[in-house]
């Protein structure tokens, strides 16, 4: 027998088994939703994030700003108690 | 009914510029109220009145308390959300090594299928193969032998490529998932952080006035008392009523 006849064979031979298994050896779809679960829209959770940062961006401008003011009366109620002793 | 007990409800200014030209516009038109809460001879505006050189700060302050909101974050929420972005990282890595578990034992059991099932049926196949082209097929020679085993192996190097292929895929998309997640998680940290810092420089800012007015301004207990009229009242004008005999009660304490 030539070699390209054996090759034939074995062509013949795999052919004929993998038609028979190749689905036995795959995930199904159970397995996969197992694995990942599906449901996490991410553009979604993406437009969610900016507006919850520009959010943080406003607060943290607020606690700056409370900040300063709590700065400013502090120096008022100083400069006011030496007004009223002066 | 003294000077001082009429001056402007809004700002410090002495009685004699209130009908003059040199009064704020934006007060002229409000004389009427002026005059109702004058009338009342309220409590709020003595005390106003004798710490006239304070009432600029108190203004200020009212703003920043309006400004910085009621609602009270305490500061474990920071660490909370913390311990929750900590915990889905180690979830995030429990899963990966779950699944890499998951295809090992996937492995595991392609070759045993390989070895089991696929390698007999592929013989069987290449028995029936020979004996259709008329060869002996009990007979295996040398080079028949390496041939099966060469696509044997191929068989399950190929398939063992595509459990990698979908494992790799599968822990991309788990990683993907899991960073959105904990990035979002994140972005609340960071709100809540901020809003904490909100209500500690408020918190910070009414003590000092409390303190600063040698605690006849309590700017915290009045706006408690809003909050608890707000929860009670049914509506608007009682709201205000109320909230203006609490305010009452505690500046005259």
């Amino acid at each position: 027998m030539t070699d390209e006849e054996l090759q034939e064979l074995l062509d013949e031979a795999e052919k004929k088994t993998n038609e028979s298994l190749a689905k036995l050896s795959s995930l199904t779809d159970s397995e996969l939703e197992v694995l990942v679960p599906s449901g996490i829209d991410q553009k979604a959770m993406n437009e969610l994030i900016e507006i919850v940062q520009a959010a943080t961006r406003s607060t943290e401008q607020k606690a700056k700003a409370i900040k300063s003011i709590a700065n400013l009366t502090d120096l008022a109620l100083k400069l006011a108690k030496k007004a009223a002793t002066a | 009914m003294n000077n001082g007990d009429k001056s402007c409800y809004k700002c410090s200014h002495a009685p004699n510029f209130r009908s003059s030209k040199r009064h704020p516009p934006l007060h002229r038109n409000s004389e009427q109220t002026r005059q109702t809460l004058v009338s009342m001879n309220c409590t709020f505006q003595k005390t106003f009145s004798k710490a006239r050189p304070l009432l600029a700060v108190g203004c200020a302050l009212i703003a920043a308390f309006a400004f910085a909101g009621c609602a009270s974050i305490p500061s474990e929420s920071v660490a909370l959300s913390r311990g929750i972005g900590d915990g889905m990282q180690k979830q995030q890595q429990a899963h990966i090594a779950l699944v890499n578990l998951f295809f090992n034992e996937k492995k595991w059991k392609l070759d045993n299928w390989i070895e089991d099932v696929y390698a007999p049926e592929f013989i069987k196949n290449f028995r029936e193969a020979l004996k259709a082209k008329g060869e002996n097929p009990d007979v295996f020679t040398g080079e028949m032998m390496s041939g099966i085993v060469i696509r044997i192996v191929k068989a399950r190097d190929q398939r063992q490529a595509e459990l990698d292929k979908a494992r790799i895929a599968i822990i991309e998309r788990l990683n993907a998932n899991y960073g959105v997640l904990i990035r979002a998680n994140a972005e609340l940290t960071a709100l809540l952080e901020s809003a904490v810092k909100v209500n500690e420089s408020t918190s910070s800012l009414l003590a000092s006035v409390k303190e600063g007015t040698v605690g006849k301004i309590d700017l915290e207990e009045i706006g408690k008392k809003f909050d608890e009229q707000l929860l009670k009242a049914g509506n608007a004008a009682d709201t205000t009523i109320g909230f203006y005999e609490s305010v009452q009660e505690l500046i005259g304490k």
